[in-house]
């Protein structure tokens, strides 16, 4: 088993006041290596906030979180920076390139924090990038490229230190249809190839139905679909 | 929705960021409108003063070391019906208190009722009476007296005789007198009386004229005129004088010899002076000029009768090598016509230096005493001597040896008093007599008693006021000028303000381009949906403008506020630059519509312009290109400024090093600014060029440099707001002068000298002579330098009036050579030995002068080579070429000639009344204590030289200072700027961190990255700012005479950027408070 949550509860609001929103409410998750997963919901139901616990972004209110077997929540500050680099790859609904970086520095960004094996992360991104098709572009900025190109360029760039699970919230949010279907694509050769465990967020059925195992988040809980 | 709408709306929504622009706004227009307001306030106060020392006074005449007869004035008020009032203006010293409070250089002014006419004032010093007195307010305060108190009153003698001619007594130069304070002389009631342009009030004593002219045994006599009519001129006043005066008034006695059938004119001034001399001479051909001088001895072998006069006849009578002898000195040394006989006197010199001189004779002829030759009324009247009753009271001024006197004398002096004994011939005497009071003791004409008036007449004719040195002033409007055109408080404060100006402006466009930024997307928006581009701009501009206005109304009130603050300042901690009480606030409702003006005009293009440029950018983006390219042709233009700029700063101090001579601070202010300039210009050329040169990604330092180089305008004003604050701050503090630094160099301001000294009333005597130091009771081991004084204003920087003509110091110029240091010189000025060409007078009669470079600069609103003009005694114009310029020394506020040429141009100048002491140091305290007990009756003020230039050097650190506290409050804008840029920006990069944290950068990484970006924008700004001021002061670095070192400036430095780091640690630590970014990669 590569994580479970288990008894995960999450609040919103003024902890004096009794009117706080729940966005989890005892929430219960397994996931095995190499699953897909998506996790559908209308806006406001807390699946981005599901996803930030499970990426260390957040921290529940109660419950316990594994991962490989061990409790995140005894992990410092600098245990789950390096935990989240190491292990975890984002990507985001936008691609949140370094604007005053190119496209290969952007790629890079995760391997400035363990500079070992600079080689080899360095040969990895080139077989990434050309993976995607992005490459020749590699010393263009980010203002020079498409949005379908920087999203798949984001992808590459949470790739890059071989996590062990993608975490993509909204992936499609921001492309056209025809990037959306390149993106599912993507994740899905990526998943292949690579083995990393993959979930993701959105408001698509259609990406959704792509996953091998989807939910659907009501009341604070998951429901499997 | 219309246009107008949209913009209150988005007034409104986005309003504290208005706020903070409009904030930026009324800073800069609370500073330009507060210097303005200062400006007009120090001008209205200088203008009050005027108005408070001169009253109704619109003219003055005064008349030198003469004293013109009240009957002058009285015939000028009644003939043109105009207010005029005569004063006797003495200098005094008031003692209070046994002693215990003592003030020199007080104003004595013995004046009549009609001086109420000039004080606006219906009945109050018409009552002043005997003994009794008003005084001025601060006089008061400082002698600690009220009305009914009494103090001691000591004032100079007012003598008809000049003090230093020949033969007058100097015994009895002060007139003594206990006095009561019968009332307090407001400023109201002209307390603050002063003919001097300065916006110190003088110390003020207020006696009944008739009081003090019967003290000084003048008769009813005077030496200054009020008027008090605006319509008239100095010229017209000139010729009333001229066509009211009596020979009275110049010290002229006609009478009528009947013995001779003669009219004889005599002078109150013992020697006739040579301008009237010539006058007699011109109108009356056939005149008989007459010497009688005082003789030590005439002798014969080894007889000699001593003390005796000697007169003159016309060269026909005895030859010139001849003398005719009456028989009682003939009988007294036994000569003999054919006999040679020795004529033993004193040359009389400056201070009264003597020197015995011998002249031989042979005896022509011995007569008896009778007719010409006995006559007694050929002796001058010298007071002391031809009224004494005998030998031994006499009061000479010369050494008399009593013992030498025999009855015989005594007899003669009691039959026939002054008698001349021989008589020589008049060519011969005026060769070996002659000296600078005259040429004459008296003149006789062959007219009868009924032509006087005509001779009078025709001799009144022939001179006009101005040659005997009467000098009518347009004294009002002389001050009015010197206010006006004072110190320019507006132009001052807007200069030292000046980098808060900029900073403040700065500050605004930062904030509005980050304004700007954040609007991006509605920019497209409303692009997109049709809305015109002009129309953006418009809607965006009138926005900007609408705060900019809001923000310059508030600055136009906190302007007041600075203002008073400033006010505050001047009156307590600054009150060295004013020197005054008397400053207020003014303000003018055209000035504070002219800050709100000139604001709202700086605003606009302060907005206008990166409003262009954002547009412009925001319409490259649309086509992609990338907008940060920098385009060679700017590159170029960037890197050639910076070379030139570079090159220009290196030739400057190049010049300067190779030349040697005196070092001109200016041009290494100049070559700091310029190297400030090409700093920064390499500063905005490196963030252009880095940013697009595609440097790889390294490490976290390399990330957070490309941020900084993301937004180069925005990383160039934090570099320029620092650069700049740090140059001003370390240049400003590097000028300060160490106040007594290396003062016994005779180099330094000083002049190595131990003590400045002045005294209220003219010391006579040479302090250098032996038996004058023991009669003073001045022991030895210290020199006193004496300079003579001509009278002026004072031109230091104590004095906020623009001063026309200072204070003329004449010094013989040897006594100052290798002592103190010049800046700037002229040709004329010989290097080698500067002092020493003051001794010669220059084609054309220009006199050379040396005065202090902040004189002739700020004082004078000169510069070295411009010439200064005056009236010397004889009503000419006297020119003084300004040949060289002091560094800051005791000098200040004076004009130096030498000794020599001051004499030529005012002979009858009496006495000293500025000393220089050079002594040893471990002496000082023997040598205050002999000066100040030994010439205390002078009125004598002396101050330890380095505190004099102390005082001086107080009013430029005051400066430096004022520009220190706007240099750092400038800094402190910076400094908001930057953390207003740091909060902002990483508002805008929240995602971009919160990236960097999903990532997997910790929290101190991040912090670390971005503390690094802006700290890097710190250390460029601030270290070229510092290298830049280093230069700048350079001279100030390496002069002995200050105390700056390099490891001041380095603490300064290190102070600036561990100010510029704690802000940027704390600002950086809120701005990425987890709370802030948290929700920034939540897509829902």
């Amino acid at each position: 088993m590569l994580l479970q949550l288990q008894g995960i509860s999450k609040s919103y609001g003024n902890p004096a006041h009794t009117t706080r929103q729940v966005v989890l409410d005892n929430l219960t998750l397994s996931v095995n290596e190499g699953d897909t997963m998506a996790i559908l919901g209308p806006s406001g139901s807390g699946k981005s906030t599901l996803l930030n616990i499970i990426g260390t972004l957040d921290r529940p209110d109660s419950g316990s979180y594994t991962y490989k077997n061990k409790e995140i929540s005894t992990y410092s500050a600098g245990e789950l920076d390096l935990f989240r680099n190491r292990e975890i790859g984002f990507v985001f609904q936008f691609h949140h390139l370094l604007p005053q970086c190119n496209l290969l520095e952007n790629v890079l960004i995760p391997t400035l924090v363990d500079r070992s094996g600079k080689r080899e992360k360095l040969d990895y991104a080139e077989q990434l990038l050309n993976r995607v098709g992005l490459w020749e572009h590699r010393h263009k900025m980010p203002g020079q490229l498409s949005g379908g190109e920087c999203q798949r360029a984001a992808v590459v760039r949470a790739m890059i230190n071989r996590p062990s699970l993608i975490l993509a919230d909204e992936p499609t949010g921001a492309l056209d249809r025809a990037n959306v279907d390149t993106m599912a694509g993507l994740l899905l050769q990526l998943n292949n190839q690579e083995q990393v465990t993959m979930i993701l967020v959105t408001h698509s059925r259609s990406l959704a139905s792509k996953m091998a195992t989807v939910y659907e988040i009501v009341e604070g809980k998951l429901q499997k679909q | 929705m219309n246009p107008r709408k949209l913009i209150i709306r988005s007034l409104l929504y986005f309003y504290k960021r208005n706020l903070l622009l409009s904030l930026g706004i009324a800073i800069s227009t609370a500073v330009l409108t507060g210097a303005l307001i200062v400006g007009d306030s120090v001008k209205h106060s200088l203008e009050q003063i005027v108005s408070q020392r001169l009253g109704s006074i619109t003219h003055t005449m005064q008349s030198g070391d003469r004293y013109f007869t009240a009957d002058l004035s009285e015939k000028i008020r009644v003939t043109y019906n105009i207010p005029v009032s005569s004063v006797l203006l003495l200098e005094g010293i008031a003692v209070a208190d046994g002693g215990q409070n003592r003030v020199n250089n007080i104003q004595v002014a013995g004046v009549d009722s009609l001086f109420d006419v000039m004080a606006g004032q219906d009945n109050f010093y018409t009552q002043l009476k005997g003994d009794s007195v008003y005084i001025s307010s601060n006089l008061a305060e400082r002698l600690n007296i009220n009305p009914g108190d009494e103090f001691l009153l000591r004032m100079t003698r007012a003598s008809l005789v000049p003090l230093n001619a020949p033969f007058v007594s100097d015994d009895d130069n002060t007139v003594s007198l206990r006095v009561a304070v019968k009332d307090i002389a407001t400023p109201e009631k002209l307390g603050r009386f002063n003919l001097k342009n300065s916006q110190t009030a003088p110390f003020n004593v207020f006696i009944s004229s008739t009081r003090l002219s019967e003290l000084m045994e003048l008769g009813r006599r005077a030496n200054l005129m009020l008027f008090a009519d605006r319509t008239l001129s100095a010229g017209q006043i000139s010729g009333m004088i001229d066509e009211a005066w009596s020979v009275s008034d110049i010290g002229l006695n006609f009478s009528f010899l009947p013995e001779f059938d003669m009219v004889e004119i005599k002078s109150d001034r013992v020697f006739i002076d040579e301008k009237i001399g010539r006058a007699v001479r011109a109108t009356h051909p056939g005149v008989q000029p007459i010497l009688t001088y005082f003789v030590n001895e005439i002798a014969f072998g080894n007889r000699f009768t001593p003390y005796s006069f000697v007169s003159t006849l016309p060269d026909s009578l005895p030859d010139r090598d001849g003398i005719i002898v009456n028989d009682w000195l003939a009988d007294d040394i036994g000569a003999k016509p054919g006999d040679t006989i020795t004529v033993t006197y004193y040359a009389v010199g400056p201070l009264r230096e003597l020197e015995t001189k011998k002249h031989d004779f042979v005896v022509r002829e011995v007569v008896p005493m009778a007719g010409m030759y006995g006559d007694r009324g050929l002796m001058p009247d010298i007071p002391g001597l031809s009224d004494a009753g005998n030998c031994r009271d006499w009061e000479t001024g010369v050494p008399i040896k009593l013992e030498s006197i025999r009855d015989k004398d005594e007899d003669y002096w009691t039959e026939f008093g002054g008698t001349p004994k021989a008589f020589i011939a008049a060519s011969v005497a005026e060769e070996i007599w002659e000296n600078r009071f005259g040429k004459y003791t008296s003149f006789r004409i062959n007219a009868g008693v009924d032509e006087l008036p005509g001779l009078q007449h025709a001799l009144l004719q022939e001179i006009t006021p101005s040659e005997v040195g009467f000098r009518v002033s347009a004294t009002l409007e002389r001050a009015g000028h010197a206010a006006a055109h004072g110190v320019d408080f507006s132009q001052l404060f807007g200069g030292l303000s000046f980098f808060l100006l900029a900073g403040a402006v700065l500050l605004s466009v930062l904030l509005f381009r980050l304004n700007l930024d954040e609007r991006k997307e509605q920019v497209v928006t409303l692009t997109s949906i049709g809305i015109p581009g002009k129309t953006v701009r418009r809607i965006l501009l009138t926005e900007g403008m609408l705060v900019a206005a809001a923000g310059a109304l508030t600055g136009v009130v906190l302007a007041i506020l600075y203002n008073r603050l400033i006010f505050m300042a001047l009156n307590s901690i600054w009150m060295d630059i004013v020197r005054t009480e008397m400053l207020v606030t003014h303000t003018r409702l055209l000035t504070l519509i002219l800050g709100f003006v000139i604001s709202l005009a700086v605003a606009w293009i302060a907005l206008a312009l990166p409003l262009k440029r954002f547009l412009h950018k925001m319409r490259d983006s649309y086509v992609k290109t990338p907008a940060t390219q920098l385009h060679p042709a700017l590159k170029k233009l960037l890197g050639w400024l910076t070379l030139v700029t570079s090159v220009m700063a290196v030739v400057l101090v190049m010049t300067q090093m190779i030349r040697g001579e005196a070092v001109n601070a200016g041009l290494f202010f100049a070559a700091g600014g310029l190297l400030l300039v090409a700093g920064l210009l390499f500063s905005y050329r490196t963030l252009l060029s880095v940013q697009t040169d595609g440097r790889f990604v390294k490490d976290m330092t390399t990330l957070g440099l490309k941020n900084t180089l993301r937004n180069a305008t925005r990383s160039i004003t934090i570099i320029v707001l620092f650069a700049i604050g740090t140059f001003l701050v370390i240049s400003t503090g590097s000028n300060r002068k160490d106040l007594f630094i290396n003062a016994g160099d005779p180099t330094s301001g000083t002049g190595g000298f131990l003590y400045y000294a002045e005294s209220t009333a003219p010391v006579l005597q040479n302090l250098s002579n032996e038996e004058v130091r023991y009669n003073f009771g001045l022991g030895e081991g210290y020199d006193v330098i004496q300079l003579r004084v001509a009278d002026g204003d004072d031109a230091s920087c104590l004095n906020l009036n623009r001063i026309l003509n200072p204070r003329i110091l004449g010094v013989k110029p040897e006594k100052l050579s290798d002592r103190f240091s010049f800046v700037t010189a002229t040709p004329e000025l010989n290097m080698e030995e500067p002092w020493a060409t003051l001794d010669h007078a220059l084609p054309g009669g220009l006199i050379p002068a040396i005065a202090d470079e902040t004189v002739i600069k700020w004082g004078l609103g000169m510069k070295v080579g411009d010439t200064l003009r005056y009236e010397d005694a004889e009503g000419n114009e006297m020119r003084l070429l300004l040949t060289g310029g002091l560094a800051p020394s005791i000098f200040q506020g004076s004009v130096i000639i030498s000794d020599k040429l001051f004499l030529e141009r005012f002979p009858e100048s009496s006495g000293t009344e500025v000393f220089l002491v050079d002594g040893d140091l471990q002496d000082t305290l023997m040598i205050r204590e002999e000066l100040t007990m030994g010439m205390r009756d002078f009125g004598w003020t002396m101050e330890y030289a380095p505190q004099r230039l102390a005082e001086f050097n107080s009013v430029t650190n005051t400066y430096l200072s004022i520009f220190m506290v706007m240099g750092a409050l400038g800094l402190l804008l910076g400094t908001v700027g930057l953390s207003v840029v740091l909060f902002r920006s990483v508002i805008e990069r929240r995602e971009e961190l919160m990236l960097l944290r999903a990532l997997g950068f910790g929290k101190r990484k991040i912090k670390g990255m971005v503390v690094r970006e802006y700290m890097l924008l710190l250390v460029s700004g601030t270290l070229t700012g510092a290298v830049a001021a280093v230069v700048a002061t350079l001279p100030a670095l390496l002069s002995r005479h200050s105390d700056v070192s390099a490891t001041s400036v380095l603490i300064i430095l290190l102070a600036l950027l561990v100010n510029g780091l704690v802000w940027i640690w704390w600002v950086t630590g809120i701005s990425l408070r987890t709370k802030l970014i948290s929700a920034a990669l939540r897509n829902e």
